[in-house]
């Protein structure tokens, strides 16, 4: 197993390749947990991304590292990861309209109640999200963090090594560029 | 598509639509157009922007719950924040109803935080503080919930930390050791109390104005008998301080007292020369542990100054080494032992602590020795504690032994049997549980050669793993337990069908003894479970060869499948799982034909097509076919309460498949007969659960239910009635304590529904 927190401190160091190293076994991670919350005896399910990646940071980061900083770079990979697995989601389920193909990935199924949840299209809203990323790329990544890996704006700015009032700002500015993107 | 902005003009922009949306409304527009004065384009832009702000519809609405300060607290007045930890914020209050003036700190579970890990934390240091009423650490005062948080009170010490003190006040070093033997007394009382610190540092020890020193925050301190091998995990993630931490803690080995005299010796070390062993600042963990785990500590009389050297070599350097040794076994395994070096020391007397070398070398093994007795006495203790009843010092005079054979083998069972299907007869359940377990226990040890008894024996382990948490049946909630006396009773059975081979029964309840074993398995250990059924199965198999199997033992084998499919299900493998709930579906249909009166085949058949309609639709994504599964399972589950309308069993039985059906339909797009589902469902739960509090499963469920309904209709926007919903839920899970929940998911619902009651 790769060593998340050590691939954290590389990746801190600007060895960009240990994102694309750690990418997957976060991912794993995220899974493995959805997989723990859907077993249960319970038709529905009411995962939060924030949850699952605050969970996810203390097995993968906490357990192996004593350097607490390494939690704000872990949050935002965890973003990441649950913005792709989201859109992978979204894609098959499209293809599975289309082949009737029937998807039991954990993870999408475990976050389709964020889905379900929000007001948007996932597929739409990341469109939007990448032209915001272009004309502001800061904001697209507090977008990312807060709607993705369901953090606050305290940890955001914690991620971003932003003030919690920058982070304020620039959040609520993008809210109102991508409802009136998406309008 | 927007048009490009041109560079530049986005940060006008966006300062100006940031500065706007903190004005009031109405004050917006004149501030634009003074912001934009003759731009024409700039504030076309900025209007644009501001015109999407529409705070009637939600978008991207996923803020949590904003940090509020809570103005006062029962009788306490938040006065102002004093800190922030990992999982709380500690305010200073004041008690102001006129009794009298008191200043206390409390800390209360941060908002967004209040997750299931954390929350338990939480409660359990809030526990561990109940525990511990000793003049050199914080006394608890008070608790409670705030907007369904949890807080605690705690004594306020208005004080400096201990090495600042002594440094300020120029304590001389026997006044240094008398202050830091109270933070020893204050650790092993703790110690005592069967409670690890695990996070000793000067920061945490505190002199009040009467130079009194005052140990404190719990926050990551563990139970030593806390055997709960989810609390050790999490406990096993937590941050700890690096300065003061121990090898086997950096190292994530299991920690003892004597880890807590390592941070004493740390302590101890920075008292005495005046700056810690170490600076592990700005190291890289990788160092870190090679610092902390391999490298030598120095000498304290050479760290120190010169002036200093010549009071510290000799005794306290051995003192200080001593606790610092890297191999647990090596140092001082208790606070007090420590405390009573230190002692000898002050005494003039010679002190246990001697230099590293060959005459230590051959105590080592004492060392050892020692430490392995210490445990085994805290151990004797706790269980001397527990176990004060009489019976089982009971001696085998054998007109009691047979008194004690009938009322265990016969009474206790067939009252619980009687009462185990009506309405709240958990509590009564719990009761005679615990005596059963008495008794058996205690007849267990005289059974080495009674064949006989041990059958009994063994059924009676059965009956009582059922009462305390079969799966898919009314249960106390307790799954460790019932796995023990699952253990307990599939050994006894084996040994029976070992002497008599022949026997059915034997046969069939070791096969029962073990499905009901592996079903209880969770997390880590599933795979285990599902070896065990699938042995068990194979052996079932084996026995049908040679002849057809009777309805008992078809249903026996039928579980098998059924918890093997429950296993496979869980692995994600939904085709595997659905080939075999079909196998025991087939099986328990067959057994009901041979014999329509097999009531245990007709329950089991219907609690089967309920998981299948549970695996179609939502694992298989066939909604069409869970929804025919379901209904057959309704039919079944009409039928026995028609024929028992009393019964608490088949209400709870049919709440489930009706509990799916909801889903069903809500999935399909039937909103309305989704949520009208719910609420009967919720209804029969209430019901079931106002009558017998103590079953812990039909808790979950309704809590479950409340947080789904919550939910959904939130998504309908019918905010009050969500919110009445969540707080239901909040309500039923208020008396669930959530150091209790050994179930992860359960504790994550309970986080859940206090976030959302708490949240409008």
């Amino acid at each position: 197993m790769a060593d998340v927190a050590a691939l954290l401190i590389r990746w801190q160091d600007g060895d960009k390749s240990a994102l694309d190293e750690m990418l997957p076994e976060v991912y794993d991670e995220l899974r493995r947990l959805a997989r723990i919350y859907l077993s249960r005896e319970r038709p529905d399910h009411t995962l939060q991304p924030t949850e699952l990646v605050h969970e996810a940071y203390m097995r993968l980061v906490a357990q192996h590292s004593v350097d607490w900083r390494n939690r704000a770079h872990f949050l935002g990979v965890a973003a990441q990861v649950i913005r792709r697995v989201l859109l992978h989601h979204a894609e098959n389920r499209s293809a599975q309209k289309r082949e009737g193909y029937s998807n039991r990935v954990t993870l999408d199924t475990a976050l389709a109640c964020l889905e379900r949840d929000s007001t948007v299209d996932i597929q739409t809203l990341n469109r939007a999200l990448e032209r915001l990323a272009e004309v502001d790329a800061r904001q697209g990544q507090i977008v990312e963090l807060r709607v993705f890996g369901g953090l606050t704006v305290e940890e955001t700015a914690e991620v971003m090594k932003l003030s919690a009032a920058t982070v304020k700002r620039d959040w609520s500015v993008a809210r109102l560029w991508l409802r009136k993107e998406l309008s | 598509m927007t048009p490009p902005v041109p560079p530049g003009r986005w940060e006008r922009v966006k300062e100006i639509v940031a500065d706007a949306l903190e004005l009031p409304r109405g004050e917006r527009a004149d501030f634009v157009g003074r912001a934009c004065a003759a731009d024409v384009e700039l504030r076309h832009d900025v209007e644009t922007l501001l015109a999407a702000d529409d705070p009637d519809t939600p978008f991207l609405t996923l803020e949590r719950i904003p940090e509020r300060a809570p103005e006062r607290l029962g009788p306490y007045r938040i006065v102002r924040e004093i800190g922030r930890g990992g999982m709380g914020t500690v305010y200073l209050a004041e008690r102001d109803d006129g009794q009298f003036e008191q200043r206390v700190a409390v800390k209360i579970v941060r908002a967004g935080l209040d997750s299931e890990a954390v929350v338990r934390r939480f409660y359990a240091e809030r526990q561990i503080l109940a525990r511990l009423q000793h003049p050199n650490i914080t006394r608890l005062l008070d608790g409670g919930t705030f907007e369904s948080k949890p807080y605690f009170v705690m004594e306020y010490i208005e004080g400096e930390p201990l090495v600042a003190y002594c440094g300020r006040t120029h304590r001389t070093l026997k006044e240094r050791i008398a202050l830091f033997l109270a933070v020893c007394d204050a650790v092993e009382h703790a110690h005592r109390n069967l409670i690890l610190h695990r996070d000793l540092k000067a920061g945490n020890i505190l002199v009040d104005a009467a130079g009194t020193p005052k140990l404190l925050d719990f926050g990551i301190a563990k139970l030593l008998e806390d055997g709960s091998a989810m609390e050790q995990t999490l406990l096993a993630l937590r941050p700890m301080t690096p300065e003061t931490a121990s090898p086997e803690q950096i190292r994530g080995e299991p920690l003892t007292t004597a880890s807590d005299v390592y941070s004493l010796g740390m302590l101890l070390f920075e008292l005495l020369v005046g700056q810690p062993a170490y600076r592990v600042r700005n190291t890289s963990p990788a160092e870190l542990v090679r610092t902390i785990c391999e490298a030598a500590v120095p000498r304290p009389s050479v760290a120190a100054g010169a002036e200093r050297a010549r009071q510290l070599r000799g005794d306290l350097d051995n003192i200080v080494l001593k606790s610092l040794e890297k191999e647990p076994a090596r140092r001082y395994q208790r606070a007090s032992e420590l405390a009573e070096d230190l002692r000898r020391y002050l005494s003039g007397l010679p002190v246990e602590a001697r230099a590293g070398g060959a005459a230590y070398r051959a105590r080592k093994f004492v060392g050892r020795h020692r430490k392995s007795l210490a445990i085994a006495a805290v151990v004797a203790l706790a269980i001397a504690g527990a176990a004060g009843d009489a019976i089982l010092q009971g001696r085998r005079a054998s007109r009691r032994f047979e008194e004690l054979r009938q009322l265990s083998g016969t009474f206790l069972f067939e009252f619980h049997d009687a009462i185990a299907p009506l309405p709240g007869a958990t509590a009564a359940r719990e009761l005679v549980e615990k005596r059963a377990l008495q008794y058996l226990d205690s007849l267990a040890r005289e059974a080495s050669g009674d064949t006989d008894l041990k059958l009994e024996l063994a059924e009676g382990y059965a009956r009582i793993g059922d009462a305390q948490g079969a799966t898919f049946e009314s249960n106390l909630g307790k799954t460790r337990e019932a796995q023990d006396s699952y253990r307990k009773a599939a050994a006894l059975f084996a040994e029976v069908a070992r002497a008599r081979p022949r026997d059915v029964k034997a046969r069939d309840g070791l096969a029962r003894a073990r499905v009901r074993q592996a079903t209880t398995y969770q997390g880590a250990d599933r795979a285990m479970g599902l070896d065990l059924l699938q042995k068990t199965a194979a052996d079932l198999e084996a026995a049908q060869q040679r002849q057809p199997l009777d309805g008992s033992a078809q249903v026996s084998l039928a579980m098998c499948y059924f918890g093997s499919s429950e296993r496979e299900m869980q692995e994600l493998k939904s085709d595997q799982a659905l080939g075999t709930r079909l196998k025991a579906n087939a099986l328990l249909a067959a057994a009901l034909r041979e014999d329509p009166e097999n009531r245990e085949a007709e329950r089991w058949l219907a609690q089967s097509l309920k998981r299948l309609g549970f695996l179609y639709l939502t694992r298989l994504h066939q909604p069409d076919k869970a929804a025919e599964s379901l209904q057959q399972a309704l039919a079944i589950d009409r039928k026995m309460l028609d024929r028992d309308p009393g019964s608490a069993t088949a209400k709870a039985d049919l709440a489930l498949t009706q509990d799916y059906l909801s889903a069903v339909l809500w999935r399909t797009g039937d909103h309305a007969g989704g949520l009208r589902m719910l609420a009967g469902v919720v209804e029969a739960r209430a019901a079931l659960f106002a009558a017998d509090a103590r079953n812990y499963r039909i808790r979950y469920l309704l809590l479950s239910n409340y947080v789904v309904l919550g939910g959904w209709l939130r998504q309908e926007k019918r905010e009050a009635e969500a919110l009445a919903a969540f707080q239901s839920g909040a309500k039923v899970a208020d008396g669930m304590d959530p150091l209790a929940v050994r179930d992860a998911d359960a504790a994550a619902l309970i986080a859940r529904v206090r976030k959302e009651a708490g949240q409008r």
